[in-house]
This record gives structure tokens, sequence and C-alpha cells, in this order.
């Protein structure tokens, strides 16, 4: 576990190469924690636009549950099921990300939006809660959609908590 | 008639005879004197004596008085005009000393002279008809002075036949009187007026008279012309036209002066006159009253042509003024040369593009701010302007007084002289150093704005299949079960790591979107160089790292780490095989300025070195000495992300064959106002 945290990746850098490496075998090794294991087991991914960088069948690889939407009615109709997503991937065909899709999946349920960018331009696009940049390995991204996932998880849980408090503390009012 | 002489000659025959006397009145000769002639019937004339019943009051004997006279005086006898007798004033006047050259001889033989004069020919005349004959300034050509020489001598002649007693004309009485003093300067004076005349005319100047007691006018003809007044009307008329063409405005002062130069006795002013066939004229009159009289006498100059010249003077003095003010305020560099090369004129731009004051200019060659290598052009240059040729302008260098070399547009047009010719240049000179400058900075702005368009598409065509490899093998890695594949698919990520990073650096100008913070030069350099290790073995490089002292500082690191990537990269194309690369980290002050504390890397070669006129161009964007596979903006964009970090960098290298090495040492100060967040290099 402290060798993970010495060579995880600086937020604030690109990988490098002896980084990489490193990464790529703890990833691959059986030393993932309990709590992350259950994220990928569990969770589910709306990935909208074209995966021409295969990236949908290292999400599936890593466990996640991934549908594939070609429209916003898709993606509405996702949204409304029994089994919400817990996050929309977005991959960003020539830095033209459908804001529709931004829009949608946080005003229905607040769903993490995750761009998978291809310019440099989109890193810094404030409207997506994680930008993955270009030539981003596959072990960084998928730590990273991890974390945000679980993220925000334990944020809808507070908030769930919080509502039910409220609603208590209403009724008892 | 009135008698104003009498002149009696009487011979001695006929001397009692009173019938023999008669008096012939003469008319007026040219000098107003009378002499009345009287015939003459005496041949010996020296037996002259008084008539009978005239008393000699003189005491004097007829001969001597003739002799006397103030008239050259000769008788002719014969039909062949045989001299008889002369008095000394004709020998004088026919240039002869001795009578005995005439007497007794015929006027043909004594004066040949005169054969041309016509005089023969009167003689016969008055011989044949027996008529006194005048003659008046009569033009005979004789000699005269010593030594002996021909001259013109005027004279009025007056040719009197003398009787016999049967009247029968017998001789011819000469008188002549010498006029030639007389003639000739009464020519003088007429030529002297004449030239008066011309002259006064050329100059335009009318004379004047006036009696103001009188109120009476005389003026010239030239005086009239310039008025435009009729010679033949009266006084009054004349006046009046003249007065009521004095220009209105102007009438109060010259009405004024008129009256004035009554009590002072002198005239003296300027007026216009706007004459009826000339427009307006200038007049300049000048007068003053004449010696114990009333009257004054003057002079009037048409001044128009000096009037016009003097204003027009007065323009071309404006314009000369105002193009001086326009060169002194100019800023382009305007230089006067003659047709040596020798500086004329040095205006103050000229001071400021090229450094030289006018004073070390004026009167030396240009050639002081002309380029060795360029006097062949100037030396054409100036023979085609001198030829009259046109020439168009062109752009050149010129050294300005501290040595530097200046670009200038340059334009030379021929200065004339007031006779049209050509007598120097004059040379405009604008500094486009600034602009070439400024022209270049765009032409590479251009050219790195292709450059990145360019490689942001090929960066998005690239990183789109590489990044897909990557997701490809990552999976392949995962699905992996024999141990051989999975170090086989283990090394082809890592050669996939490097593509990426070498994609974002060559192809990507990498836009770093992070911002500063605490590095080491340590943490970037090991894993980079173990990013170029394959490269490395290929030429079978060795790469030495010695990390000496680590200091953290403040940096961005993407930019750092292509910073270092850069020179690690040219270092590894520059080494031949089996070369050596040093890589050294240490804590260190600058070298110059502040001498800040910082931290040093130096990248060491012992490549073939750098000549030092490449040196110079290295961090000039584009310029590349890797022909086939360099960009040329490795070196720039390193030397942007060193400025950023203010930062420097050094390289020092030897071209010595067999030691030859290069060494470029980056320093970056250990707290820098370095990038905060955002902003890219490029």
């Amino acid at each position: 576990m402290l060798l993970r945290v010495k060579f995880r990746p600086h937020p604030a850098e690109d990988i490098s190469f002896s980084q990489l490496c490193i990464c790529a075998m703890l990833c691959l090794s059986d030393t993932k924690s309990a709590e992350q294991a259950t994220v990928m087991r569990t969770a589910r991914i709306i990935q909208f636009g074209e995966d021409i960088c295969h990236r949908l069948k290292v999400l599936k690889g890593a466990g996640y549950v991934v549908a594939k939407c070609e429209s916003i009615t898709e993606i509405e109709s996702w949204l409304h099921s029994s089994e919400p997503p817990d996050a929309v991937v977005v991959m960003d065909e020539f830095g033209k990300a459908s804001r529709d899709a931004v829009f949608l999946a946080k005003g229905e349920l607040s769903l993490p939006v995750i761009l998978f960018a291809t310019t440099e331009e989109s890193h810094t696009d404030s409207s997506f809660d994680l930008v993955i940049p270009v030539l981003t390995s596959p072990e960084t991204w998928l730590a990273r959609i991890e974390e945000t996932i679980t993220r925000s998880r334990s944020l809808r849980g507070e908030h769930d908590r919080h509502a039910q408090k409220d609603l208590q503390l209403a009724g008892q009012a | 008639m009135r008698v104003a002489n009498t002149l009696l000659v009487k011979t001695v025959d006929s001397i009692d005879s009173k019938d023999a006397w008669e008096t012939v009145p003469r008319e007026e000769s040219n000098f107003g004197a009378r002499a009345h002639m009287i015939p003459v019937h005496e041949q010996r004339l020296h037996n002259l004596k008084n008539p009978p019943g005239e008393q000699d009051t003189t005491g004097v004997p007829l001969r001597e008085l003739l002799a006397q006279a103030p008239t050259a005086i000769a008788v002719l006898r014969g039909s062949d005009y045989r001299f008889s007798y002369v008095n000394d004033l004709y020998m004088q006047a026919v240039g002869r000393t001795e009578t005995s050259d005439l007497l007794g001889r015929t006027i043909r033989e004594a004066l040949p002279e005169l054969e041309d004069s016509g005089i023969f020919q009167l003689l016969d005349e008055v011989y044949r008809t027996g008529s006194t004959h005048r003659k008046c300034d009569l033009k005979v050509t004789l000699p005269k002075g010593s030594p002996r020489k021909s001259e013109d001598q005027y004279f009025d002649f007056v040719l009197q036949p003398t009787f016999d007693l049967s009247g029968k004309c017998e001789g011819i009485f000469v008188l002549a009187v010498d006029l030639t003093d007389r003639v000739l300067s009464r020519r003088a004076v007429e030529m002297s007026e004449e030239r008066l005349r011309l002259a006064q005319e050329a100059a335009q100047i009318g004379t004047w008279e006036w009696d103001p007691i009188e109120d009476k006018r005389t003026l010239s003809a030239q005086m009239h012309r310039m008025y435009g007044t009729d010679p033949e009307a009266s006084d009054q008329e004349i006046y009046r036209f003249w007065s009521s063409h004095v220009f209105p405005q102007d009438w109060p002062h010259v009405s004024l002066a008129m009256a004035e130069c009554q009590r002072t006795g002198e005239m003296d002013l300027e007026y216009r006159y706007d004459h009826p066939e000339m427009s307006l004229r200038h007049h300049h009159a000048k007068g003053r009253r004449m010696m114990g009289t009333s009257r004054f006498f003057g002079v009037v100059i048409d001044i128009t042509d000096r009037k016009w010249r003097e204003e027009s003077l007065r323009d071309r003095e404006r314009e000369f003024r105002s193009l001086a003010a326009i060169v002194e305020s100019s800023d382009d560099a305007i230089v006067g040369k003659d047709l040596n090369g020798t500086v004329t004129s040095w205006n103050p731009c000229a001071e400021r593009v090229f450094g030289y004051q006018a004073e070390e200019m004026i009167g030396n060659s240009i050639r002081k701010i002309i380029p060795p290598e360029l006097y062949p052009d100037e030396d054409r240059i100036m023979s085609a302007v001198a030829r009259g040729e046109r020439t168009e302008h062109f752009e050149t260098m010129r050294i300005r007084k501290d040595g530097v070399r200046i670009e200038v547009s340059l334009t030379l047009s021929p200065v004339f002289n007031e006779l049209g010719e050509i007598q120097g240049v004059a040379s405009i000179s604008r500094d486009i150093s600034q602009q070439r400058r400024v022209e270049k900075a765009l032409n590479t702005s251009e050219r790195l704005a292709t450059v990145g368009r360019l490689a942001a598409t090929i960066a998005h065509e690239i990183n789109n299949p590489l990044e897909a490899v990557m997701n490809l093998v990552y999976l392949a890695q995962g699905s992996m079960t024999d141990a051989e594949g999975k170090v086989f698919l283990g090394q082809a990520q890592e050669e996939l790591a490097r593509m990426a990073l070498l994609t974002k650096q060559t192809l990507g100008f990498y836009r770093e979107n992070k911002g500063a913070r605490s590095l080491t030069l340590g943490e970037l350099v090991i894993p980079l160089v173990a990013v170029f290790s394959a490269r490395a073995r290929n030429k079978q490089i060795l790469i030495e790292t010695d990390i000496r002292e680590n200091p953290t500082f403040v940096g961005i690191p993407g930019e750092i780490r292509q910073l270092f990537a850069n020179l690690l990269n040219n270092s590894i194309d520059a080494v031949r095989d089996h070369g050596r690369i040093l890589i050294r980290v240490s804590a260190a002050n600058e070298y110059f300025g502040e001498k800040r504390a910082g931290v040093r890397l130096s990248v060491c070669d012992n490549g073939p070195g750098i000549a030092p006129e490449t040196r110079k161009n290295l961090f000039e964007p584009f310029f590349t000495t890797k022909r086939d596979v360099g960009t040329g903006l490795g070196l720039w964009v390193s030397s942007n992300i060193l400025r950023k970090h203010e930062g420097s960098i050094r390289v020092r290298s030897s071209v010595t064959p067999g030691k030859s090495w290069t060494v470029f040492s980056v320093f970056l100060p250990l707290k820098s106002k370095a990038a905060p967040a955002a902003p890219g290099i490029v």
C-alpha cells in the first residue's frame, strides 16, 4: 500500500515511464482494496460518443457495466431506469462533446460526467467532473474514474442521509 | 540776312576797280560763324592788299590775315587746280609740313589721298558751273600726326570760284573749317544720348520735370510709355490720366509725397500704377528741386520686375523655410551630397539614424556610413544619378557610428542648380531594421502558427490510434497468461509510453495545464533518461547522470521536462556512436546579474561541437542543423521555457578535431515568478 501511494502519479503531472510501469504492475496485481473492487464490480457507466480508442473494452475489462448510448434519448432512458448509472463517460470526438449529455446527466441525477479529451484545450473544461487528457495510460485513467465514482457515491450517500434527516425533521415538526 | 563778317579779296591788277568787289552772303556754317565770300579776280595772292577806300584798321596785310584766319584756306588756279596759296591751317588740315609739298602742284598730285573723297568732283563742278559750292561735315581721310596715320577728318567746305576780268573762271578759293573735334564730340554726345535713351528704355526709366508753381510737367518719351499717356495731349490731360491710374490705395501717400516734396525739395516714393495696357506696375519716383528754381527734375523707374522678383524671392524663401522645416523635422534621414560623394547637408534625423552629428559629416565623404563592400554599388548609382538617370528606391545596408549595420530604404534624387545642371544628390534614408525585425517576427509567427496547426492535426491523427493501441495492449496484457508474452507486452507498453511522451513533446507543442509547483530536477531527469535509453542503446551511447545536489525549486514540471528532453535529444543526435553524454545537476548561483541561488543542469557531450557561426543562431525558431529530422523549434521552445522561469541557458562548445565537445548549461532560480497556472509555452 505504501508503494502504491509513493508511485501513484501526481495529479499535477503526467505519468512518466517508470511510474507508468510500476503503476501498471500494481494495477494488475491483486492488491486492490476491497472498496475499489466493489466499485468496479457494481458500477454502471453510460458511454456517449464513438469509442475509437477501445476504452469501452478496458472499462468492461476492469469490471464496469458499460452501456453505450448513441443518442440523448437513450441516455435519458438510462437515467430514468430502475438502475441508474454511476457515471457518464463522454468521448470528445474532435473536441465537440455533447453539452446536452452533460446537462442531462448533471441535471437529473447529479452524476459525475467524465470526458476523454482529444485536444489540449478541452483539458480545462470545467463542465466535467473529470477530464482524462490524451495519451493517458489506461491504468491512470481507470484509477481516476474509480476515484471519481467512489467520491460521487460517497457524496450522494451523504446527500441522501441529509435528505432523510431533513424529512425526519420535517415529519417531527 | 545779317552780315557778320566780310572778307575782301582783291587782285593787284584790279585794285582800283571798285566793281570788282562784291559781297556775297554766306549761310551760317555748322558752328554758327558767318562768312561772305567775294569773287576774286587776282591770281597772285601774295600781292593781296586792302581794297580801295577800306582802311586797314589792323595794320596787317590781307595776306597775313588769311594766314592767321581760323580756317584752312587754299587758292587753286587753273583747270588743273594747282595750289597758289595755302595757309598754315590748311597745311595742318591736309597733314603737310612744307608748303612746297603743295604750292605749284595740282591738287591731284599734292593730295592724292583725296581721290575717293569726292572733292575732285566737287572742284570740277564748281569750275564748270562757276557757282559756289558748300559742303558740310564732309569726311576726308587725311594723314595726321607723327608718325603719320590716316584719320577721318570732318570739314565744312566752301569752294568759291575765282574769275578773271573777262569773267572766266580761272581758279577756286577753298575755305575749309576743320570740324573734326566738334563732329566727333557731337557724335559722342549723340551716341551718349542714344545710349542713355536706350538704357532708360531698357531700364524702364522715364525722366520728368515738374514745376509746381506753374503746375507744368514735361515727360520723356519713355515716361509717356510708362504711363500710357499721349505725348501730344495737354499737360492737364496727362496729369488727370496719370492721377486716375495711380492705384487708389496708394493715392493718399502719393499726393502726400508730392505736397511734402515742395517743402523738402526731395521726392522719393513708390506706388502702384494701373497701366492701361500692361496691367498693374510698380513705379519708383525719385527727384529733387533744381538749384535756384522751383522746378523739380527726376526719374521714374518701373520696378515691377524687381517687385515680382522680390515677391518671388520671398515666396521661395518661405517655401525654402517650409522645406527646411520639413527636412529638419523629418523622420527620414535626409542627406545632401555633391557628385563626389561629399556630404553637404545632414538633417537631425540623419544624426539619430546614423549616430553622426552634422559637423562630423558635412564636408566628409558619405562612404563613412557605407560598408566597404558596397562602395562599387555606391559609385555606380552616383554615376547613374549624375548622368540624370532615374533611380528607384532600394534597400541597402549602412553603418552607424557605433559600427552597427542597419538596413535602410534609400531614395536618391538629383539636385539641380539654377542652370538646370545636376550639382549633387539628395538621399532619403529610412531605417527599416525595426521593420525587418517585425517582418521577420511576423514571418516566424506565421510559420509557427502554420507549424502549430499542422502539428495539432498530425498529433490528433496520431493520438487516437496510439491511445487505441495503448488500451489494446493493456487489455492484451490482462488476458495474457504466457509469461514471456507478458514481458513482450510490457516492453510494448514501454515503447508506447515513450511514443506518447515524444508525441507530446514534438508534435503537441506541449501545453502544461497545471501550474508551477516545487520540484527537483532529479525527479525529472532520471525517468527521462530512462525514456531515452533505448535510443542511446541503439547508438551505444553512454549516458551518465551525476546528481550532486538536488535543490527544490519552483517550476512547471511538464515544461522543465520538455526543456531537458530537448537538450538530451539534441545531444543523442549529435553524439556519434560510442559517444558519451554526462548529465549533471547541482546547486549553483547564476553567473551574471543578481547571482541568484538556483539549480544548474548541464548536459555535456563529446559530439563534434557547434561552430561559432552556428551557435549564435541556435535559439532562433526554425534554425536546425538536423535538416532531415529537426523542426528547428526545440531550443527556441526551450529558451522560451527558461525565459518564463526566469532562468538562463549557456552554450559552450569546441570543434577542435579529436577534442570536440558541447555543454548546454541551464540555470533555474530557486524562486521565480514562473508561470502561474494555465498558459502554455506556445
